[in-house]
């Protein structure tokens, strides 16, 4: 499960292998719901920053090889209501649904889709912090639980006046996933690998995992509880095991 | 005065101006002030007390330098909305936000430890002893901005400046030699012994503090002051830097026409204090004390606010002094939790307060270039300044400001080491 901040900074090649630039920012387009194809890679190039379109992108590892030269490839040509991960999303304000402030945005989480990435949601909370910091292991290794994943889907992109984009979150998420997004989540995560939705759903309230859970077919359900440690998956049994017995 | 001659006054541009400037100013003013906190008041009693009116052509470069640097805080929070910690998160990602949200911490911390030295130590002067003065100025503190909403506290912060005149009545009670203080303002006079050079060092230390960009930023951003006023912010940022330098003056000059001329040795401001009832008078010395009083509970309530803005900021937490306690937890402990703590350090015997200092003077120190340099970045990025980024000559001063200040502050870390 790849972090926009684990993306930043890769180099990309080529087709020859020659290094062209560095990955700067990735395009995707706000109108899209729930979770929203990358379309196109920001790349800092010597003549500026350019963004290529992601279908042109031919691997994405340790470094990024693009399928052509940079001179052949088409620049994407920028939509309406594109917006960009890192310029407007990353380190941004979130406000909720009376305006307040919630917290900046420490990560976007994205998910692997057919060559692309799906926008999952982004990440809160002193887990996410520690890890931009550079001693996030530190802190797994201790075990400490962070609840700060926002689904995409939760989340209202505005136009604000003085800081262009506005990113809110109108429904309660912070303490409660909303049905439809349970239901949205349960669908995205059947099409993902067990140990992506595993790691996903240990970063979510339990109460929620257990929603998103109770909605996928058992034998995917099961296939992603295996990939967790133990006790987090009694702990998510067992509040499975209550909400059907109710 | 009749009903016409009145009406016309109030029509008037000039008098319709004043009334508009009366309710934006405020930010720029306060930071100024506060500037002259505890250890500037220190400073600049024994900058006066040992060297006379030799320094007094230092508030000149001081107060342009001050103001172009407010001038560019006050202009960031018009134009974006956002306090300076918000800026250079968005700016420069976690780790560099972290490492300055740290430094300011720590740095401020010893700040206030510094101004609750100040409270005790004019407390004493004016006989109200410790255990009674250090309770008080918690329950004042914490509950005028608890309770407070930013009106409310921007007044008392207001009033606190006006009392800022104590010191300069005191310096016309000591009776300076004010032809000598007049060609000292403007004729530099610069010697290269090293007790001369530690002072200078020093005062620009106590003046250009990393604490009063965050401040006045995040104060203008609550205010919420719209663009459209924006020549009336500067105006308040430029008076703020000028009133504050030349309160200094006033302090440095009347203890040079005192202390100094006389001969008298003084290390701290108690001593200052003892020294003014002989030669200048009671009211002179009760004016000082109560002058330091005010400047170091002014000073303890903002520093700590001022960290909370920054943390709060950095990580996009609620925070406002508008705000409820329930609404912006973290900004109201932090704030409380400094004072608190600063209190009980301050109430136990034998605290190593010269130590805390020189740690404090360190932290400043190092975090003073990435601010400013922060600083320039950011109010010449248009994608966040848009046309107000610095034009090119105003991009000449700043950074002739910026890098002069840097090379001084680091004079400074660099002698607590000597």
């Amino acid at each position: 499960m790849p972090f926009l901040s684990s993306l930043l900074h890769k180099p990309v090649k080529d087709a020859k292998g020659e290094d062209v630039g560095k990955a700067a920012d990735i395009v995707v387009s706000a109108m899209e719901k729930p979770y929203p194809l990358t379309r196109a890679l920001v790349v800092t190039t010597r003549q500026g920053e350019m963004p290529v379109p992601w279908n042109q992108i031919d691997t994405l590892d340790a470094e990024i090889v693009l399928k052509a030269g940079l001179r052949v490839i088409e620049q994407y040509d920028k939509q309406e209501r594109d917006i960009q991960l890192v310029a407007d999303v990353l380190d941004m304000q979130l406000i909720d649904g009376q305006n307040a402030m919630v917290s900046r945005v420490n990560d976007v989480e994205l998910a692997p889709t057919n060559g692309a990435y799906r926008v999952v949601g982004v990440e809160i909370g002193v887990h996410s912090f520690l890890r931009r910091l550079g001693i996030g292991p530190i802190i797994k290794n201790i075990g400490l639980r962070s609840h700060g994943f926002i689904p995409w889907e939760a989340i209202d992109v505005g136009k604000s006046d003085t800081s262009g984009i506005r990113l809110k979150v109108p429904k309660d998420v912070i303490t409660r996933l909303h049905p439809q997004d349970v239901s949205e989540m349960a669908q995205l995560f059947e099409q993902m690998p067990a140990d992506d939705a595993a790691d996903l759903l240990m970063r979510m309230q339990p109460d929620d995992a257990a929603d998103v859970l109770e909605r996928m077919p058992t034998d995917k359900a099961e296939a992603i509880f295996e990939q967790m440690p133990s006790t987090q998956a009694r702990e998510i049994r067992g509040l499975l095991e209550y909400s059907k017995s109710v | 005065m009749d009903r016409s001659s009145i009406s016309n006054l109030v029509r008037s541009p000039a008098f319709v101006r004043i009334v508009v400037f009366l309710g934006v100013m405020g930010p720029g003013l306060i930071t100024g002030l506060a500037d002259d906190d505890a250890a500037g008041i220190a400073t600049y009693s024994l900058a006066g007390s040992q060297f006379g009116y030799a320094l007094l052509w230092t508030f000149i470069p001081l107060t342009i330098a001050l103001s172009v640097i407010q001038e560019m805080g006050v202009r960031m929070g018009i134009v974006t909305g956002k306090g300076l910690a918000a800026l250079i998160r968005e700016k420069a990602g976690v780790r560099i936000t972290f490492f300055i949200m740290m430094a300011l911490l720590a740095t401020n911390f010893g700040t206030t430890l510094a101004e609750f030295a100040g409270i005790s130590a004019s407390a004493s002067i004016l006989g109200i002893p410790n255990f009674i003065a250090m309770p008080l100025a918690v329950l004042f503190l914490t509950w005028l901005v608890v309770k407070g909403n930013y009106k409310s506290v921007e007044r008392v912060f207001l009033f606190a400046s006006v009392l800022y005149l104590s010191y300069i009545v005191s310096g016309f009670l000591a009776h300076p030699d004010w032809q000598t203080a007049a060609i000292s303002t403007v004729v530099p006079q610069i010697s290269f012994t090293r007790a001369y050079l530690l002072m200078l060092i020093g005062l620009v230390g106590t003046t250009i503090s990393p604490w009063m960009q965050f401040y006045v930023q995040s104060s203008i951003a609550e205010k919420e002051v719209p663009s459209a006023r924006l020549g009336y912010s500067r105006f308040d940022a430029v008076s703020g830097s000028v009133v504050s330098n030349l309160v200094a003056w006033f302090i440095v000059v009347a203890c040079a026409a005192t202390i100094f001329t006389h001969g008298i040795q003084v290390n701290d401001v108690v001593d200052v204090s003892q020294a003014l009832v002989p030669l200048a008078g009671n009211y002179a010395s009760i004016l000082f004390a109560v002058g330091f009083l005010n400047a170091s509970l002014f000073a303890a309530s903002i520093l700590p606010l001022t960290t909370s803005y920054a943390v709060c900021g950095g990580l996009g937490l609620e925070r406002g002094v508008s705000k409820t306690l329930r609404e912006a937890p973290v900004f109201f402990g932090l704030y409380a939790g400094t004072i608190v703590l600063s209190a009980l350090i301050i109430s136990l015997p034998n605290v190593p307060l010269l130590s805390i200092l020189f740690i404090s003077q360190v932290f400043l120190g190092i975090l003073l270039p990435f601010v400013l340099i922060y600083m320039l970045l950011i109010i010449n990025d248009k994608n966040v300044m848009g046309e107000h980024v610095n034009t090119r000559i105003y991009n000449y001063i700043a950074w002739a400001t910026v890098v002069v200040t840097i090379g001084l502050s680091t004079a400074l870390v660099i002698t607590q080491f000597l």
